[in-house]
């Protein structure tokens, strides 16, 4: 289960732009993962600049 | 009641440029923007070319950081090539002012600019509109647009609310961190463009003066090459080598989709703009001109349709890529094809092609003989370089 480490997070949108299962919105100023659309496809992962998602993090 | 000839969705370059030539042309505009504050936060080097820029605007000092005289490639052992910019200049602006110019221009041209706004899903189109649900800290509501532009940047979300494929693949997601340094010692008027794959694999590093002695400092690397480690971590390490004793005045991070351009960047009732349809130069991940360019042919096409045939703007709208790919489309398409070429080459031959420049005198020191050099013994990319400079 991919997870955000909202300390780490900095809202910029390119986990977003990544996720093919559209499992990522941006609501309020804050990230949030659609776990039943998520495929676990890491794309999201490989991508934050920071390094604010993993599994289970 | 909340219906507008156009609504957008977005407030960065893009968006702003698309509300404000609507607006000019006698459009009912309403522009959104989720961020409380337009132009904030900055994620961007800030980094434009002079005649990108003054196409749309007369530079203004109140948004110009710093003119651009001269750049330089600095090869990945360090060595330094001051290059020959013929005659061409360069700003790096402060976005968070451009930005908002931008936006006040479209509101002083009759657009209605709403932040703290964002959109969170649209319609399909019907009879002749789209509907946009809104939502601010209190309320939700909807708006109704004859058409809908869709410039919320790298998220890219409401194009695929339409049905239009944007996702990025990570491979062509540059991933960013940059840090403004203060108290360095550079040359207020060059910017500087580092290759390495100790640093920055799949992209470069950047450093682009702010004033005396302060600059943007960041890199950005494929989304795919990232090796166990985060743009932040790439970037403290260069810091380490090249500014280790600077202030950070501010720090970002962000992407920018360097893919050549999404695929269909238009649907009915709908147009994309900026990086929300991949418009970036895929090389060098500028996006800001293009923004412009893109917001203002959306602007035109749709005061165009709706003013001369009120209501039918679907058969106008095919010119909306026809229009952006004779700009700049065709070209980023092209640059698509050599980036992995010019990315792929190794360490050893940058330094090699360094040493090679600062022999020759500066008029000399051009993009072109450094691709040249490059690709001297590498007749794939030869072949691929052929094919975009003809
Ligand atoms: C680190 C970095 C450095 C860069 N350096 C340069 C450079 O030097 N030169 C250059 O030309 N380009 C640069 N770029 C690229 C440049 O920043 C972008 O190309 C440019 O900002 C694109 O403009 P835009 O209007 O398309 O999108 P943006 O400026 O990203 O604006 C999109 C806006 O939409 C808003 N939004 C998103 N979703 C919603 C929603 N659902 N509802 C309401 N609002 C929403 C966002 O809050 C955002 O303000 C850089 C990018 C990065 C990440
Ligand atoms: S890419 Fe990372 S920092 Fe950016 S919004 Fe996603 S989780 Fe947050
Ligand atoms: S793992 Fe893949 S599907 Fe799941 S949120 Fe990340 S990008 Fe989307």
């Amino acid at each position: 289960m991919i997870e955000v480490d909202r300390r780490l997070c900095d809202v910029c949108g390119t986990c977003v732009a990544v996720c093919s299962s559209d499992a990522i919105t941006i609501r309020g100023n804050k990230l949030v993962i659609d776990h039943e659309l998520c495929v676990n496809c890491l794309a999201c992962v490989s991508v934050c600049p920071v390094g604010a998602l993993g599994e289970g993090k | 009641m909340n219906e507008y000839d156009m609504v957008v969705i977005g407030g960065g370059p893009a968006g702003s440029m698309a509300a404000c030539t609507a607006a000019e042309n006698g459009l009912s505009v309403l522009l959104v923007e989720r961020d409380p504050i337009i132009g904030h936060p900055v994620r961007c080097a800030e980094g434009v070319d002079e005649k990108g820029l003054c196409e749309f605007f007369t530079p203004d000092p109140s948004w110009i950081a710093s003119e651009m005289t001269g750049y330089n490639l600095v090869a990945p052992d360090g060595t330094v090539v001051a290059m020959n910019v013929d005659g061409q200049k360069g700003y790096i602006l402060e976005r968070i002012i451009f930005d908002r110019m931008i936006a006040e221009r479209a509101a002083g041209s009759g657009a209605m600019i709403k932040t703290g706004v964002e959109a969170v899903s649209m319609s399909e189109y019907r009879n002749g509109l789209r509907t946009v649900q809104l939502r601010n800290c209190s309320k939700e509501w909807s708006a109704h647009a004859r058409v809908v532009i869709a410039a919320d940047g790298v998220e890219s979300r409401v194009a695929r609310w339409a049905g239009l494929n944007t996702t990025t693949n990570p491979h062509d997601m540059e991933t960013c961190a940059q840090v403004t340094l203060s108290g360095i010692d550079i040359d207020p008027n060059s910017f500087s463009l580092y290759f390495t794959k100790l640093y920055a694999p799949g992209g470069y590093a950047w450093v682009f003066p702010k004033g005396e002695c302060t600059a943007n400092v960041g890199l950005g690397i494929s989304g795919d090459k990232t090796n166990g480690k985060n743009p932040c971590n790439y970037l403290d390490d260069f810091r380490a080598r090249y500014f280790p004793d600077a202030s950070v005045v501010a720090r970002t991070v962000g992407g920018v989709q360097c893919s050549g351009g999404a695929e269909k960047i238009f649907a009915d009732g709908l147009m994309v703009c900026g990086d929300a349809a991949h418009m970036a130069n895929p090389i060098t991940g500028g996006g800001i001109i293009n923004g412009l360019i893109a917001g203002k042919i959306a602007g035109e096409i749709a005061a165009d349709a709706l003013k001369t045939q009120h209501g039918a703007i679907e058969g106008n709208l095919k010119q909306f890529p026809k229009r952006c790919n004779d700009r700049f489309g065709k070209m980023n398409r092209r640059f698509y094809r050599i980036k992995e070429g010019i990315f792929n080459i190794p360490d050893y031959r940058f330094n090699e092609i360094a040493h090679e420049m600062i022999k020759l005198p500066i008029e000399k020191r051009t993009p072109v003989r450094v691709l040249r050099s490059a690709v001297f013994n590498n007749p794939e990319l030869l072949l691929l370089l052929a094919k975009v400079v003809l």
